[in-house]
């Protein structure tokens, strides 16, 4: 048995004023020119997936600048080589990490944020675990070949050496940092916490830079490694403002966002209608995200990935957020009037993946937001069916604009309702509400339990691994 | 954030005070040297090349320049004389250039130094420099020739002494 749905108005501002119905019945004019990213560009993706791999074999043959076979046999001649490889790899790599999630355009609309961000943390430790190498192997090579020990050499790099106890310093941030995220220790710590000790590796790389050129014995002297070793450091560095900072700041204040309303859709789900200007110049795809910082008191110095849950309709955007931790709680309190700021849009969950063809549209809970923004973005003429699942009927958001839409373009809409215990969204089910896969492309956005599920489901039924496009919903 | 200041400005001092920390470089003051016993006809005067090479140096700044330190000397004829000095040719060692300074009395090596050295401002090569060469010049003055042991962990700059001091005595006639 179903209770009815008692809305609670206490702490939501729910005036129906002229803005909030404003957004609900204006309708995006059909003809205006609306700005939408580009679609993916692979080959851009894969010539600087070779660019960095190419900059890493230099990188390590720096190693070999005045190495010579002597040189490998002399008193400590092997731990020195080794100290230098690792130095070299271990510095490159960290920029590539950093450059990974810097958000480059030009990666992001192919490979997604998502992945990035994936990558980035897998592979993230090593290029730490490589520079304690180089820490490990140059003080035993040089104290080698100076007779004396390992501390005593220490010492000496640090008093004699220029910007040693600098670059030192820089060591111990990575490993710091590298250490806060290894995910047992994560866990042990707030957010705030880690994101505050992992901010400090932007330092500790521009700290080290002064080291590698003046003691490194591949630079002096040899101008035209260090101009590759300035050039890529001063690159990465001017990349990281422009796309980090500059980038996102002239675009704030191109549209200068504000919350205008936040209105409770369901049970603990909010949608926070937003408004700017210049905003036929906004540019985003349907089922993109953003990151959102709010400027208000707890929220301003983190942003938070949210979808737009509609594609914008000039001067408005909005987004629907569940309530779910300490952030989104505060997220559901705006004032209207409130600043945001945002960096994007981000995402491959967009119509630009669609090989043609039918069209099946999977959302579970709260992943219907950016399935909402999706199914507006899709041509009128498109063949498409949409499922959206949830535990309760009022929890299925803007289903009343879903059905509006899925009528529009002929398609089918199967609202699946009830808990998980009681409903089973299994290959029958499936295979009934949408037929035959095998040509179709799918967009599913939900928990992560319900993708994967859903995601072994559709193979199953035959649907193409390529063609299986998902949302990840926290990363 | 509650304590966003106390991190930031905790920052900006710790950074002040790092990049305040000035390291001392390797002086290189490499004096002459020379043999211990000599013979009360020579007059070897070779002044001493004593000119530090300390660089002043703040963080973040760029690399000290290049020093070269050049002391003039004379170069003697070939025919051995009473008291000579000659220079040898100045060679590159990989790490940078030098030259070494002989003094002969008849044919014995009274005094051996370095007429100029240049490593390019790398704080690695002063440093084995620095520890290295008095000790290529101790061996000279034992062996009385230019045919040395070598320093280990100096390997090229003993091998670019050797070579200038080989020229040098060339010069000489030895």
């Amino acid at each position: 048995m179903v209770t009815p749905y008692r809305p609670t108005m206490t702490n939501v501002t729910t005036r129906r004023n002229q803005e909030n119905t404003a957004f609900e019945t204006r309708r995006r004019p059909s003809r205006a020119p609306r700005r939408s990213p580009r679609a993916p560009r692979p080959q851009l993706a894969n010539a600087l997936a070779w660019i960095a791999g190419i900059g890493l074999v230099i990188s390590v043959g720096l190693a070999f600048v005045g190495q010579s076979i002597a040189s490998f046999g002399s008193t400590g001649g092997w731990f020195t080589f080794a100290g230098r490889v690792t130095g070299l790899s271990g510095t490159y790599l960290l920029i590539i990490m950093v450059l990974l999630v810097t958000r480059l355009p030009w990666l992001e609309e192919t490979v997604g944020q998502v992945r990035l961000v994936h990558w980035h943390r897998t592979v993230g430790g090593w290029p730490i675990a490589i520079v304690a190498l180089h820490v490990v192997f140059i003080t035993l090579g040089y104290a080698e070949a100076s007779h004396v020990g390992v501390f005593s050499e220490f010492w000496t790099f640090i008093m004699h050496y220029p910007d040693m106890l600098t670059a030192t310093v820089a060591f111990a941030l990575m490993v710091l940092a590298g250490v806060s995220s290894i995910p047992a220790v994560r866990r042990m710590m707030k957010y705030q916490t880690w994101w505050a000790v992992h901010l400090y590796l932007y330092l500790a790389l521009v700290l080290s830079f002064a080291h590698e050129i003046k003691t490194g014995v591949m630079f002096i002297g040899h101008p035209l490694t260090l101009d590759f070793w300035i050039a890529l450091s001063a690159g990465a560095l001017g990349v990281v403002l422009a796309i980090r900072f500059i980038r996102p700041l002239a675009r704030n204040l191109r549209h200068q966002l504000r919350v205008v309303n936040v209105r409770e859709e369901a049970p603990g789900v909010f949608s926070i209608i937003i408004k700017g200007r210049n905003m036929t110049q906004f540019e985003v795809a349907g089922g993109q995200f953003f990151q959102w910082r709010f400027m208000a008191r707890g929220l301003w110095w983190h942003s938070h990935p949210y979808s737009l849950s509609a594609l914008p309709r000039p001067p408005f955007i909005r987004v629907t957020v569940k309530r779910l931790g300490m952030q989104s709680l505060a997220a559901t309190r705006l004032k209207p009037g409130t600043r945001v700021l945002v960096e994007g849009p981000y995402g491959v969950f967009t119509r630009h993946a669609r090989r043609g063809g039918r069209v099946v549209l999977i959302g579970a809970g709260v992943g219907i937001s950016p399935i909402r923004a999706l199914l507006e973005d899709l041509p009128e003429r498109t063949d498409v069916t949409v499922i959206l699942r949830a535990s309760t009927i009022e929890d299925l958001v803007h289903r009343k604009e879903m059905t509006e839409m899925v009528g529009e373009r002929g398609g089918q809409l199967h609202e699946i309702v009830g808990s998980r215990k009681k409903v089973h969204l299994d290959g029958k089910t499936l295979r009934k509400l949408v037929g035959n896969v095998s040509t179709a492309d799918i967009y599913v956005c939900g928990p992560a339990g319900f993708s994967a599920n859903i995601t072994e489901t559709l193979l199953r039924l035959g649907a193409r691994h390529d063609r299986i496009h998902q949302e990840a919903f926290a990363f | 954030m509650k304590r966003a200041h106390v991190v930031i400005a905790g920052t900006v001092v710790g950074l002040a005070g790092l990049l305040s920390f000035n390291s001392t470089a390797v002086n290189l003051s490499l004096g002459s040297l020379s043999a211990v016993t000599v013979p009360p006809r020579s007059t070897t005067t070779t002044a001493p090349a004593t000119t530090t090479t300390s660089v002043p140096h703040s963080g973040g700044s760029t690399p000290p320049p290049a020093t070269t330190r050049v002391v003039p000397t004379t170069t003697t004829s070939a025919a051995p004389s009473a008291a000579n000095s000659a220079t040898g040719t100045a060679t590159n060692y990989s790490y940078g250039i030098l030259a070494v300074k002989v003094t002969v009395s008849g044919t014995k090596i009274t005094n051996v130094s370095i007429a100029s050295i240049d490593d390019g401002g790398n704080p690695r090569s002063a440093y084995i420099d620095q520890a290295s060469i008095p000790l290529l010049e101790q061996q000279v003055l034992s062996a009385q020739s230019a045919s040395i042991q070598g320093v280990s962990g100096a390997s090229y700059t003993s091998a670019g002494f050797e070579q200038s001091l080989q020229s040098a005595l060339s010069k000489l006639g030895l």
